[in-house]
């Protein structure tokens, strides 16, 4: 489903990825691990669109297409989804308001006709009464004045919604206390299914307890410096990121 | 009243050091002001012709115009006939001389104001031009600039040695019409710097021009003009200082930089006018019109300001951001004391594309003090993606001051991105006990408090300036808070 | 600096000819200040784009434009007033400046506690309290059109809320002109009176029936007393040809509560001036929409005098400016020299959307006390790339994010508005400007 090949990014001249190699396959989980700073982050930024990165070398290809030539919205039809690390607060714009043009978005770029409004406040609310959201969330304004735990289930909601192939979750377990932790991976687990697949970025073993991945990739200095098993994981969660450092220098 | 007010009040008592009077006999003109008074005083500075209609079309239009009443600063009418608008020390009547035979009781002037203008004692890198009442006394250095292309010397010599640089640049970014005190200043102006950089050529070392107005009843008219030509460089720095009198003095100075393409004018200024005593009697005038034209793309201009002294200060050093690309700023620390006044500030005025400005001032008021910032940012139809950022900060010592912040901001670009955010505070008492306990004197504690609050601006003056700046702000807080 | 510009002989005709045929002309302190307001006017006239405080706002068309003074008001379609009067709320209403009683909250529906009457009522049933609530508040007498009001002003509305009385249900006072109104002048005074410890809510609404031009010259003077809690809401939603001159000036005593917000929407020419002089330990909130369109000129100009200690006052302007329009806004901060430890916020922001509109914004601290906090901040700006980016992730096309982000710089302001059906008919003059982000009333 993605293949990323040899993916170099620098931003104001400072190399942060350094020929990155990934590729994963339908239905599979990935977690991408690596200590502060590593270019965790950037690399979900990158595979989203998001501007301000120089792409020096490499390429992503998503269904065999390339996603780098493919602007913010066209990767969101094309379903990729990312759910980020800090969601933004956009005030004046209602949940509701906003789930409704994204879903007409997608609705439109693949030929069909809009969603019926009854329709979709009961698929909505059937999807909000999974993730043990209040109904009342829909009318309020995107993100704002929501707690770490709220915006968290929040970009949950919308990846159940908008049902995209490749669920990008950037440190979602940051931030979380235990339940909500709970709650945000049974909604992540519901949506695993032999089409779609997800990438975890996170600091943590922790989110892997809830989520089990099928590969683990270590994330260095701009690199993948070891990929392995679910076991990786928590040989990482003993050793601490050091660990990968000597192993590394030895 | 708290205690730490009464005592802030006690501390703020300054001393003007440099108050003191040159005993030096002047060849003055007789107060008043008429056609006659100009056609003389150009007749004594050997102007050409052109120049001449020049100060008499000014003259003519400056009798048309009213006088401003639109700032925040209040002050008798003055009558413009019971000013001189010449006075020349009578050892520079034959004109300027080579430094060697400048008067002795002038080098101790200048020596007694901290800048030496002996050969053995001259400032390391920094070549001054000395501006005495109406004339230029002494211009150092001017070989080695003249080495690297640089023209430095009295607008005087300027209009006799380079009068086609003059007459293309002259009024050209504040014309003889621009407002009341620009018209009169073009009308009367008697001397001033005049700065050339050539294309390509980064001045060697900075410039600067230290001003001293000695005699009574005369106004400081003086004009300075730097051209920076394509791809130069150079730093200006200007100094100010008067006797105590007790009668006000009138300084209304205009300055003109022009940059062309990828040139930049760094121009710094301390101003110490005599600021009047302690009941507000006495002080300058400094009402000053100062202008940059980044005619050019690429042309770069920077404004830093630290305005201590003068009864009131009236200025607004603008840019003009013509040249696509260009860039203004302007910094601006401004301390009013006992009565006096300040209304300055900035205008940006972008016109060209991708233009981008920097606004950052502080104002201090402290006593009866009142200080206001007034600043304009225009994004003209064209000045597409122009960015203004303005911090206007103000920093009350004392509740007998006022600190007052007008700032107009004028869009008509939908791709503008301006900013702007002034805030209004004053010492705490938990800042300054939080010093006191580590063993910081209040005096220190305040001292350093306003450094703090001044420092994004003291850093952008040149390394001599910074200091002699700081060392002001000292002398103006003397004795502050508890 | 005084810059007079003296009315021509129509307006100076106009403030002496209808002294006899005004309300309440057999009262003779009534009919003093009417001349001495009248003899005001004719000496300082309309105010000059030369004044500071006009720099940006020319009112000469109103002057060219000869308006007169209506005796009566013309006829409305009962179906036009009904679309404008908010559920849930008593009703004043007027026509072409003229009091409708047909359509106005009868006297026995009202609650005890409260008086809302036209002042055509009070002047011979409460004369005392008009005498004393009438010209007490206004800060700027020295201006033209409050001048011209108090020469002239037809009716309006008296409002006031006894002691420890709250009000529950909103109260408002629609003003609207009629078909019959073009080329004419309104004058509307209107009195608020909140006593102490009391609770209301008012909310003033100006429509054009017809795209008319006309002009409506407004003024409201507003006494909040200690301890009192009122919300101010006025929506000003004039004909597109109209001119729109409006100010809603007032005075909080101490511990009072002030709650101002301006949504602006119509007219082609409105100034609309928002001033208060703040007691001891008193808050005053300034808000304000403006979204402008066409060729429409839309000045705010705000006032927060602080004039005691303790006092906090908040400001929060927003504009749109698309086609030719232009926006104004000037904000003062004034903090006197004993009102120490005052609070004191301000913000404005815009947003322009076309090549061709223009936003000119003074926001203005005038300080006189050193222990105080007060700051001001003005964007003029792009929308946020962040948000931009977060809605594109999630299949908004660029163009429509853009839509939504700009519909909710707006909305912003129009969520603040607690009271239903006030924020739907908010909502109603965004939507119609905004139809192209398919925002739908009942998402919110």
């Amino acid at each position: 489903m993605l293949k990323v090949e040899n993916l170099h990014v620098s931003v104001e001249g400072k190399e942060i990825l350094k020929g990155i190699n990934l590729e994963i396959g339908a239905g599979e989980v990935h977690a991408i691990m690596g200590p502060n700073g590593s270019g965790k982050s950037t690399l979900s930024y990158i595979l989203a669109g998001r501007e301000g990165y120089n792409i020096t070398e490499g390429r992503v290809l998503f269904f065999g297409k390339d996603l780098l030539e493919m602007s913010v919205e066209e990767r969101a039809w094309a379903g990729v989804f990312l759910a980020f690390q800090y969601p933004v607060e956009v005030p004046g714009v209602s949940n509701i308001y906003l789930l409704k043009a994204a879903l007409n978005g997608m609705r439109k770029f693949k030929g069909l006709d809009e969603v019926d409004a009854m329709e979709f406040i009961s698929m909505v609310k059937g999807k909000m009464k999974d993730l043990e959201m209040d109904e009342k969330f829909l009318y309020r304004a995107v993100n704002e004045g929501f707690s770490g735990g709220e915006k968290k289930r929040n970009e949950i909601l919308q990846m159940s919604v908008l049902e995209p192939s490749l669920c990008l979750l950037d440190e979602t377990d940051s931030g979380l206390d235990i339940d909500a932790l709970q709650i945000v991976a049974k909604g992540v687990n519901r949506l695993r299914s032999p089409e779609r697949s997800f990438v975890l970025v996170t600091h943590y073993q922790r989110l892997l307890d809830y989520i089990k991945p099928d590969f683990v990739h270590v994330l260095a200095h701009g690199k993948v410096v070891k990929s392995g098993g679910p076991e990786l994981a928590l040989e990482l969660e003993e050793h601490g990121y050091a660990w990968i450092d000597k192993k590394l220098a030895s | 009243m708290s205690a730490s007010n009464e005592n802030l009040k006690n501390m703020i008592g300054q001393d003007y050091k440099d108050g003191f009077v040159t005993d030096i006999e002047s060849d003055s003109f007789p107060p008043g002001l008429n056609e006659d008074v100009i056609r003389a005083l150009s007749a004594k500075k050997e102007e050409p012709e052109f120049l001449l209609e020049w100060r008499l079309e000014a003259y003519r239009h400056w009798l048309t115009m009213e006088h401003p009443e639109w700032s925040f600063v209040e002050f008798p009418d003055i009558d413009f006939q019971e000013i001189s608008y010449y006075s020349a020390p009578k050892s520079m009547e034959d004109g300027p001389k080579s430094l060697d035979e400048v008067d002795p009781e002038l080098i101790s002037t200048y020596n007694k104001l901290g800048i030496p203008l002996e050969e053995q004692m001259r400032l390391a890198g920094v070549a001054v031009d000395a501006v005495f009442d109406s004339v230029s006394v002494a211009t150092t250095f001017k070989d080695k600039l003249a080495e690297a292309g640089v023209i430095f010397c009295s607008f005087s010599e300027a209009v006799k040695e380079h009068p086609d640089l003059i007459k293309q640049y002259l009024g050209t970014v504040v014309s003889q019409y621009d407002n009341f005190y620009a018209a009169l200043n073009a009308a009367v102006f008697s001397d001033g710097s005049f700065v050339y950089i050539p294309k390509g050529v980064r001045c060697p070392m900075e410039l600067s021009t230290y001003f001293r107005i000695n005699a009574a009843n005369t106004g400081q008219f003086e004009r300075t003009l730097i051209v920076a030509d394509e791809g130069s460089h150079v730093s200006y720095l200007e100094g100010c200082t008067a006797p105590m009198r007790d009668e006000n003095q009138l300084h209304a100075a205009v300055v003109e930089l022009v940059v062309l393409k990828d040139a930049e004018i760094k121009y710094s200024t301390v101003q110490n006018w005599y600021p009047g005593d302690e009941n507000g009697v006495g002080g300058i005038y400094n009402f000053v019109t100062k202008r940059a034209d980044c005619r050019e793309d690429n042309a770069k201009v920077s404004w830093t300001q630290v305005e201590t002294g003068s009864a009131i200060t009236w200025k607004y050093p603008s840019v003009v951001l013509t040249g696509d690309h260009s860039v203004g700023e302007f910094y601006s620390v401004a301390l009013t004391n006992n009565y006096q006044q300040a209304d300055t500030g900035t205008k940006m005025i972008h016109l060209g594309k991708n233009t981008k400005s920097t606004i950052i001032s502080k104002g201090i008021s402290a006593g009866k003090g009142q200080n206001t910032y007034r600043g304009l940012v225009k994004v003209g139809r064209q000045a597409e993606n122009s960015r203004n950022y303005t911090q206007c900060d103000s920093l009350l010592l004392g509740d007998e001051c006022g600190a007052h912040t007008f700032p107009y901001i004028e869009t008509k670009h939908p791709s503008a991105t301006i900013e702007h955010e002034a805030s209004t505070s004053k010492i705490s008492e938990d800042q300054l006990f939080y010093c006191m306990q580590r063993g910081i004197s209040a005096e220190d504690a305040v001292s350093m408090i306003v450094n703090g609050f001044c420092k994004e601006v003291f850093k952008e003056l040149p390394m001599e300036f910074a200091v002699e700046a700081q060392a002001l702000l000292g002398i103006s807080l003397e004795g502050s808070v508890g | 600096m005084s810059v007079l510009h003296l009315p021509n002989a129509h307006y100076k005709s106009l403030v002496s000819a209808h002294e006899d045929v005004l309300l309440g002309d057999q009262i003779s302190w009534l009919n003093g200040l009417r001349k001495k307001a009248a003899d005001q006017f004719s000496e300082i006239g309309f105010p000059s784009f030369r004044e500071e405080e006009w720099r940006y706002t020319n009112v000469t068309p109103i002057e060219k434009n000869k308006f007169t003074v209506p005796r009566e008001s013309g006829s409305v379609d009962e179906a036009f007033i009904n679309s404008v009067l908010l559920e849930g709320c008593y009703h004043l209403v007027f026509v072409d400046g003229h009091f409708q009683p047909t359509y106005s909250t009868p006297v026995n529906d009202l609650p005890s506690g409260i008086l809302v009457s036209a002042l055509s009522q009070a002047i011979t049933e409460n004369e005392a309290l008009v005498k004393s609530l009438l010209d007490s508040v206004v800060e700027t007498p020295a201006l033209g059109f409050v001048s011209l009001n108090t020469a002239l002003f037809s009716d309006g509305a008296i409002i006031s809320i006894e002691e420890n009385t709250a009000v529950e249900k909103p109260i408002q006072v629609a003003f609207i002109s009629s078909k019959a109104g073009a080329l004419t002048l309104s004058n509307t005074r209107n009195l608020i009176f909140a006593q102490a410890a009391s609770t209301a809510h008012i909310i003033e609404t100006y429509h054009g029936v017809e795209d008319e031009c006309y002009l409506t010259n407004a003024i409201t003077e507003v006494v909040v007393e200690s301890n009192a809690t009122l919300s101010h809401d006025r929506l000003q939603a004039e004909s597109s040809k109209a001119y729109h001159i409006g100010g809603v000036y007032s005075r909080l005593d101490d511990k009072g509560v002030f709650k101002q917000s301006n949504y602006t929407f119509g007219a082609s020419t409105s100034r609309c001036e928002s001033h208060a002089i703040l007691g001891e330990a008193s808050d005053c909130t300034l808000n304000g929409l403006y979204v402008g369109e066409d060729r429409q000129h839309m000045d705010h100009h705000t006032r927060l005098n602080h004039a005691q200690p303790h006092a906090t006052s908040h400001e929060y302007y927003k504009g749109i400016l698309n086609d030719r329009s232009q926006g104004v806004f000037q904000g003062r901060i004034i903090v006197a020299q004993d009102a120490q430890k005052t609070d004191s916020k301000m913000n404005n922001r815009n947003l322009l959307l076309s090549d061709r509109a223009e936003v000119d914004t003074k926001p203005q601290l005038e300080i006189y006390a050193d222990d105080v906090k007060c700051a001001h901040g003005v964007t003029v700006g792009q929308l946020d790339e962040t948000a931009v980016f977060y809605l594109r992730s999630r299949g908004a096309d660029e163009q429509m994010a853009k839509n939504m982000l700009t519909f909710a710089f707006a909305n912003e302001m129009v969520e603040r508005i607690e009271f239903k059906p006030l924020r739907l008919a908010v909502l109603d003059e965004l939507l119609e400007r905004f139809p192209q982000t398919g925002m739908k009333k009942e998402w919110l």
